[in-house]
């Protein structure tokens, strides 16, 4: 973890280094929307739903909705609300897994540049780093039967941002984590953390 | 034109009787989610007094036998036809703890009574085999069981736990094992 964590940091400095300096008249809003894929943390739970023929509790589809206002160059401020969704099938039954994460992100534009591929072209992209925490909730349903939780939690991420004029293509990348789980009756549990990825549209004021 | 009918009928009833045998599941209400006045249709408990309320989620029907003491639940089948004497035996399990585990298969052929089930015309018991769970935790069982004959028409399996601990069984069935669960 620490080595990963050293890595993303001399990353970022050497992003940092290569970036154009900050301008007033960068983008002080930012609102996204994205889609992608949440790999909860799974301590047998997701297996135990697949030997009893309820296949793919791990990994919910879903997406985010993200605003983001900036406080001070480079640094921004962010507010999300992320649900994901998985469902697995067997004849008539069906067991639906879903987590909601509503977060407050510190984020910091690590590397910003203009005029991407040169001449007139209105290109940017925008490497941000985020981390926050918030509240998670994770809930199931087997058959009218369910489990709920919630707890506090936190995410740490990184995302990409291409953009023409004020619209932008984002994708993201998020690891969650949080203590909130849910517990089926023969010991394997299910966390609300885990990995998320995403891309999606963003569009910038 | 009677006889050709006769033929189509026989044909008919031949191949869906085959076609249930070696295709599809031998057993019945594999899942135990369906319910006949409280119990789950096709299984009868032999001995002690299982909880039949969930498996591995309180959402989902299954045998749960855990606790102290021997406990036997059973289905019955018949009649049917083989095609093969090897066949497979899945189900999803649940064992921990001290309790032991073990299925046994009665294998009959049709008898000559009367009476308007299989079961009433006094079938003859060819062999019982059967074998004993080793596996402990919560896994997929796949198991190659053989019959005696082809001319078995008739099975009785039951699911025997004892000892003292966990014992959940669910999604039973036995098929040809070249059809995939």
């Amino acid at each position: 973890m620490i080595r990963w964590l050293g890595l993303a940091l001399a990353g970022g400095l050497a992003l940092a280094a290569a970036s154009q300096p900050a301008r007033a008249d960068e983008e002080r809003l930012t609102l996204t929307l994205r889609g992608g894929a949440y790999d909860r943390n799974d301590d047998g739970y997701a297996d135990h739903a697949a030997v009893f023929g309820l296949s793919g509790a791990e990994i919910g589809g879903g997406g985010v909705i993200e605003g983001g206002v900036r406080v001070l160059p480079r640094l921004w401020l962010y507010a999300s609300w992320s649900g994901f969704m998985s469902q697995a099938a067997r004849r008539l039954d069906q067991l639906r897994v879903t987590n909601q994460a509503f977060l407050v992100q510190a984020g910091l534009t690590v590397y910003r540049r203009e005029r991407l591929f040169g001449g007139g072209l209105p290109f940017s992209i925008r490497v941000d780093v985020l981390a926050g925490g918030g509240l998670y909730t994770l809930h199931d349903d087997l058959d009218g039967a369910s489990h709920s939780a919630r707890g506090p939690g936190a995410r740490a991420g990184s995302q990409v941002t291409l953009s023409w004029r004020n619209f932008g293509f984002i994708a993201a990348y998020g690891l969650h984590l949080a203590r909130a789980s849910i517990e089926d009756r023969v010991g394997g549990e299910l966390r609300a953390g885990g990995n998320e990825v995403g891309a999606g549209l963003s569009v910038g004021f | 034109m009677q006889i050709e009918l006769t033929f189509l009928v026989g044909a008919t009833l031949a191949t869906l009787v085959t076609s249930a045998a070696c295709g599809g599941d031998l057993l019945g209400n594999e899942g135990f989610e369906i319910d006949c006045d409280g119990r789950p249709c096709d299984w009868k408990v032999v001995e002690g007094e299982p909880e039949r309320a969930a498996s591995w989620h309180e959402g989902d029907a299954g045998f749960d036998m855990s606790g102290e003491g021997r406990v036997v639940i059973e289905q019955r089948t018949a009649p049917f036809a083989l095609e093969r004497r090897e066949l497979v035996l899945r189900a999803a399990l649940a064992r921990g703890g001290g309790a032991s585990l073990a299925f046994e298969l009665d294998w009959y052929v049709a008898g000559q009574g009367e009476g308007p089930t299989y079961w009433d015309r006094e079938p003859v018991l060819v062999d019982t085999r059967g074998f004993t769970v080793d596996r402990r935790g919560v896994f997929e069982l796949e198991e190659l069981i053989s019959t005696p004959s082809l001319e078995v028409s008739g099975l009785a399996l039951r699911a025997v736990k004892d000892g003292d601990g966990t014992a959940i069984i669910d999604e039973v069935s036995i098929s040809d094992p070249e059809v995939l669960p």
